[in-house]
């Protein structure tokens, strides 16, 4: 992945390329969470690369695969032999376009959209921090995407406070093992090295271009209360 | 996903807190799962004169245990350890099938609880 799923981080997709190529092994990058939010490069490194229409709010269900020139793939869709024969099935073609449009729009305004959201972002962060105790940030404070803002709560569980804060108008995810199909809890944070109890109060918030800075005050002042609610209940807050 | 039930249990849940002087505690679940709950008692005359919980976990962990408060109080500890996970879920109008299973551990506190009275008053009469 261009950018880990869950919090952000942007990854050394260069080098890994590097080392893939050495090692003559085909590298594919997953860029669909990056492309549109930060500069996106296909560099000699990099066979194949996939991005998604609807992440740069562009039509859904729409996505396209770059293939280095002379990178060998086998279809999946057999058939009528569209797109070269690597994808069967009649073309969308008006979420095509929709799509190259959305893609132009997102590169206009890619610098200053970056800029007005990490701003928010780390408003947001810092809020978060610094109004509630014993609360952290998940993942590289820099080096991560502009829109992403992981944070965990000791103490409580994620599912909850997602809950409560959908009770106030304001949706965000969470990777707890009760949030997830699998009932495990996240990969990637228990890879970071954090304890299965702190994974299981993480909050992921993701900012777009519709949000404000009255947004991100609006939950500034909803969040702590809940924050407290929650742990009030919880038999591991420490007292 | 949840029941206007599991949601009003969540929004307001009844009896949270913890009895000081409980006569019984159960504690069952672990953060690894994502759930721990604690289940207080009083006993008085060997019916159950107050309940109270505490729960680490997700809405459904937070409404079955407020439930179990509930369906528990004023009964006496023969009919209490009756209650089963069953009997939590349909009071909340069903819960997600994912959730059964997991977070559905209010009757297992209650029974943990009862249990520790149970062990607690055979020691008192060993003294």
């Amino acid at each position: 992945m261009y950018t880990n799923g869950e919090v952000g981080t942007i990854e050394p997709i260069q080098k890994i390329g590097e080392i893939a190529k050495d090692k003559e092994i085909y590298f594919h990058v997953d860029a669909v969470a990056a492309a549109g939010k930060i500069p996106t490069d296909v560099s000699e490194n990099i066979d194949l690369m996939s991005i998604s229409s609807n992440d740069m709010y562009g039509p859904k269900g729409t996505g396209a695969l770059y293939i280095r020139k002379g990178t060998k793939i086998q279809p999946i869709i057999h058939g009528g032999g569209q797109e070269r024969g690597l994808r069967s099935g009649s073309e969308n073609v008006a979420s095509i376009v929709g799509m190259g449009k959305s893609a132009e729009l997102a590169k206009a305004e890619m610098e200053s959209e970056a800029g007005r959201i990490s701003a928010l972002r780390d408003k947001l962060v810092n809020g978060i921090l610094e109004g509630i105790t014993d609360t952290y940030l998940n993942g590289h404070p820099k080096k991560r995407l502009p829109n992403n803002a992981n944070v965990r709560f000791s103490f409580i569980e994620g599912e909850s406070i997602i809950l409560s804060l959908d009770m106030e108008g304001i949706s965000t995810s969470s990777s707890s093992a009760c949030t997830s199909k699998t009932l495990e809890p996240s990969h990637v944070l228990i890879a970071m090295g954090i304890s299965h109890a702190d994974s299981q109060g993480a909050l992921l918030l993701t900012l777009g271009k519709n949000n404000t800075k009255e947004d991100v005050e609006y939950l500034l002042e909803t969040l702590p209360a809940i924050i407290k609610r929650l742990r009030d209940m919880s038999p591991l807050t420490p007292r | 996903m949840y029941s206007d039930k599991v949601m009003d249990h969540f929004k307001n849940p009844r009896n949270m807190g913890e009895i000081k002087d409980a006569d019984g505690v159960g504690v069952v679940g672990n953060p690894t799962c994502g759930d721990v709950m604690n289940i207080y008692i009083k006993v008085k005359d060997d019916k159950l004169e107050d309940i109270k919980f505490k729960t680490f976990g997700c809405g459904a962990a937070v409404a079955t245990s407020s439930m179990i408060t509930e369906l528990a109080r004023g009964k006496t500890l023969e009919e209490a350890i009756e209650i089963t996970r069953n009997d939590v879920a349909d009071a909340l109008e069903g819960l997600p099938p994912v959730k059964m299973h997991c977070s559905n551990l209010a009757a297992d506190g209650l029974r943990a609880a009862i249990e520790d009275y149970r062990k607690k008053k055979g020691g008192e009469k060993d003294d």
